[in-house]
Parts: C-alpha cells; sequence; structure tokens
C-alpha cells in the first residue's frame, strides 16, 4: 500500500513539474528516453561524464540564477563546438552554445532530477523557446573539453546595430506648406516677382501655390514636388550651407505650368 | 560642418509584428546625421509577458531598448528628444531629455512665443514660419530653470534651420527601412 502510494505521489509530482517546465517555456517537451544525437540537432553526448559530479574548473562558478530568458551576446567570435557547463550547488545551470552564429542552445537544469529546458534563439536574436530535452540521463551528458568561455546577460538584450550614415542620407526629408498667412503683401508680391521670373511671364500671370521654409543655400539636393503638397528632398554628403531660403511653387494662370523658385529669407526682410 | 557641435539624439521605439525595436539618430543642429543606431527586434516569451503584465512594454522600451541605444552611441549628445512619452520614464539617463511633438496649431504667432501648457509641459513657437511643438519635460521645470533654458535655446538654434521634429521622421523610415529588409 505504502509503495502504491509512493508510486502515485511521485507519478503525480513528474506530472506537476512537467506541467511547470512546459509552462515556464511555453512550448514542449519530451522524455530522455527519447534523446539522442540526432534530436539535439547534431550535438553529442558523452558518457563519460557523471552529471552530479561535473567538473569545471576553469570556469568561474557562479550562483548566478536565471530570472528572464537570457540572450548570448556574440562578443566571442570563436565560439567552439563546446558545451559550456557550470555546477553550482544548489542548481545546476548548463549553457550550451553550439559552433554557428545563427543558433545557441540554452539550457536550464532544475534542482529536481536533471531536467533541461533547452532555448533555440535564431539569428533575429528573438526569443523562440523550443524545449527540446525535459530529463536526461546522466550517461547522456557529455562536457566538451575544449571550453571557452561566453559573455551571457541575464536580461533579455537586444542586438544593436549601425546604420550607415550614407543610408540615412537617402532617405527622403519630406517638408511641408506653411501657411502664407505668416506673410504680408509686400512679401508675398516679391515671392510672386520671382516666381515670374522664373517661368518667363508677367508676375499678375503667376499664382503662388505653396510656400516651404527653411531651405538652406547647399543643404538639400533631389528636390521633388509630391502629389500631397509637400516637397521630399535628400541632404547633400557634403553640404556647405549657405543663407536660409523659401522654396516656391506657383502656376503659370494661362497654362497652369507649375514653376519653383527660390527666394533668400534677406530679399524678403526675414 | 557645424559652428557649435551641438548634438541631439532622436529616439523612437515602436512594436512592430517583429517584435519591440528602437533606432536612435544623432544629428547635428542642422539636422546632419552624425550617428544611427538600432536594436533588432525583441519578441518576448510568453513567460515574459506573464511576468512583466502591464509593464512589459515600458520595460522593453525603457530598460531595454532605449538602455541599449544610449549604452552603444560614440557620440555624446546635448539633448534627447523622444517620440514616445514613455522614454522619459528613463531614469539612468545622465543627458537631457524631452519629449517633442507637432502640434496643429498654425495661427502664424510671433516668434519665441512660449506657452505654458502644465508644469512639465510647454509649447514653443521657435520661428516664425514655423508650426509650434510641443515639449514635455521629465519633471516640472520654470522657464527660469537651467533645462528649460537649454532646451528653448537649443530649440530656437535648431529652429532656424529645420523643422525640429523632422528628424524623428527620419528615424521612423530608417525603422521602416529596416523591418521591410528583415521581411525579404
Amino acid at each position: 500500500m505504502f509503495k502504491f502510494f509512493m508510486k502515485f505521489f511521485l507519478s503525480l509530482y513528474h506530472e506537476i513539474l512537467s506541467f511547470f517546465v512546459e509552462f515556464d517555456v511555453g512550448v514542449y517537451a519530451f522524455k530522455a528516453s527519447k534523446v539522442n544525437a540526432k534530436e539535439l540537432n547534431g550535438f553529442k553526448f558523452d558518457n563519460n561524464v557523471n552529471t552530479n559530479k561535473i567538473e569545471t574548473p576553469k570556469f568561474t562558478i557562479s550562483t548566478t540564477k536565471i530570472k528572464s530568458p537570457m540572450i548570448i551576446t556574440n562578443k566571442t567570435p570563436s565560439l567552439v563546438d563546446a558545451l559550456v557547463i557550470r555546477n553550482f550547488t544548489e542548481e545546476l545551470f548548463k549553457l550550451i552554445k553550439i559552433r554557428n552564429s545563427q543558433m545557441s542552445f540554452l539550457c536550464i537544469p532544475r534542482k529536481y532530477d536533471v531536467y533541461l529546458n533547452t532555448a533555440l534563439i535564431t539569428s533575429s536574436e528573438s526569443l523562440i523557446f523550443e524545449a527540446k530535452v525535459q530529463k536526461i540521463s546522466k550517461k547522456e551528458i557529455h562536457i566538451s573539453h575544449n571550453l571557452k568561455t561566453i559573455e551571457e546577460l541575464i536580461e533579455l538584450s537586444p542586438y544593436t546595430k549601425k546604420f550607415p550614415i550614407t543610408k540615412v542620407l537617402q532617405i527622403p526629408i519630406t517638408k511641408y506648406p506653411i501657411k502664407r498667412e505668416k506673410f504680408s503683401e509686400e512679401q508675398l508680391e516679391l515671392m510672386r516677382t520671382k516666381l515670374a521670373i522664373q517661368a518667363k511671364c508677367k508676375k499678375y500671370s503667376m499664382s503662388i501655390e505653396n510656400i516651404y521654409d527653411k531651405f538652406p543655400v547647399g543643404l538639400y539636393d533631389e528636390i521633388k514636388l509630391e502629389k500631397d503638397t509637400s516637397v521630399s528632398c535628400t541632404l547633400y554628403k557634403h553640404p556647405d550651407i549657405g543663407e536660409l531660403q523659401l522654396l516656391l511653387t506657383g502656376k503659370r494662370k494661362y497654362d497652369t505650368h507649375t514653376t519653383k523658385a527660390f527666394i533668400k529669407y534677406s530679399e524678403i526682410g526675414l | 560642418m557645424s559652428d557649435t557641435n551641438l548634438k541631439i539624439g532622436y529616439v523612437i521605439t515602436t512594436s512592430t509584428k517583429l517584435g519591440y525595436l528602437g533606432a536612435i539618430l544623432v544629428s547635428d543642429e542642422k539636422g546632419f546625421p552624425l550617428e544611427f543606431q538600432y536594436t533588432d527586434p525583441i519578441l518576448p516569451t510568453k513567460l515574459q509577458k506573464v511576468l512583466y503584465g502591464n509593464s512589459l512594454e515600458k520595460y522593453l522600451k525603457v530598460d531595454v531598448i532605449l538602455d541599449n541605444l544610449l549604452g552603444v552611441l560614440s557620440n555624446k549628445v546635448d539633448l534627447l528628444m523622444v517620440k514616445d512619452e514613455q522614454l522619459l520614464e528613463y531614469n539612468k539617463l545622465k543627458t537631457d531629455m524631452v519629449r517633442i511633438a507637432q502640434t496643429s496649431i498654425n495661427d502664424g504667432k510671433n516668434s519665441a512665443e512660449i506657452e505654458k501648457i502644465k508644469d512639465d509641459e510647454y509649447i514653443f513657437q521657435y520661428s516664425k514660419t514655423s508650426v509650434p511643438v510641443r515639449i514635455t519635460f521629465k519633471q516640472n521645470v520654470s522657464e527660469q530653470n537651467e533645462l528649460f533654458e537649454k532646451v528653448s535655446n537649443i530649440v530656437k538654434q535648431m529652429g532656424n534651420y529645420i523643422d525640429i521634429t523632422e528628424p524623428l521622421e527620419r528615424v521612423q523610415k530608417s525603422i521602416e527601412i529596416i523591418i521591410a529588409k528583415d521581411n525579404e
């Protein structure tokens, strides 16, 4: 009777643990008996090691516990095909990294038995958890003797990358028209004159369409009028910034031909 | 190219279908880019969603993304301008930070007019032709405050050359390019 209850409770215990393991990583797990090298994506286990007494003398023993999923920073480019194992007194913590910049495995054994949860971190550094192993026997654990430390961050941490400035310079800058009410009649007349000179017509044949401010000489390149009244432009790679100007767009009244012209702030007393 | 060597950092953090990511553009006062850094998207796990709950977004944007972006910057910025008010909660910052947003007010007010909205928020009409911008500080500031004067001067100085919210649009467009590239 006692044996029956013990068996029952042990079974229940494992079921509960399995549930938490699954909950932890949000994915599936399977029993160690099914584990073989193939299922571990080519990772081979060596039965020379007793997992209860994993000796890692070259490593600093740390009591750091995992609070959240971990990203392994790739600051050690020459990672070997190694299994990095740290042996804690109370909790066994294992970190496995395979020589493949596209992939790394993170194993988080629990105190109870030897449970392994494997996290797969893909090249996009998203934390996608795929528990490969829930339980594994001592005989199936292998530790490479060619161990190297890698940097690890206990907290979730993204990779940062530089975006080349040359690419930033290619990103169009959008400018929107400003209200003509900001200008006096005299200023608008001067603008119309400027547009008329550009369009080679009389001033009274010209109407101002839009006014765009802050167009310093020598800062913007590839100035294009967009359909929605905005203007797009890019920055010069090596700008030689001069006086501030307004960009004006206008239409000839008799043929609706669109013209653009610049007028310096100083020309209209701004 | 800059006369004053003023460096402004523009930060955007956003949530996309690829995950949370952020980017920072450092420009001079004329809007010319000096440095651009961005993070790869972070996709929180189910566990993290459960653990962090409602504070997940703030944790990722502020403590993870912004913290990382500032950590890798090679330029020291004079002022950080952010789009998302949540980022003002970052408390490890040694550089001053404000949230900046364009207003819909366009009534041709006089240049350099300042209007107090709240104790920590002001509207700046930084040049005669510009649309006013709304600036939110991390904490309450008065118009006599040193930080207020610093921000006011920077905004006015930059406002002579660019629409000061424009670089944020560039950061947004860059993020869109990065996401599109990742989707390829």
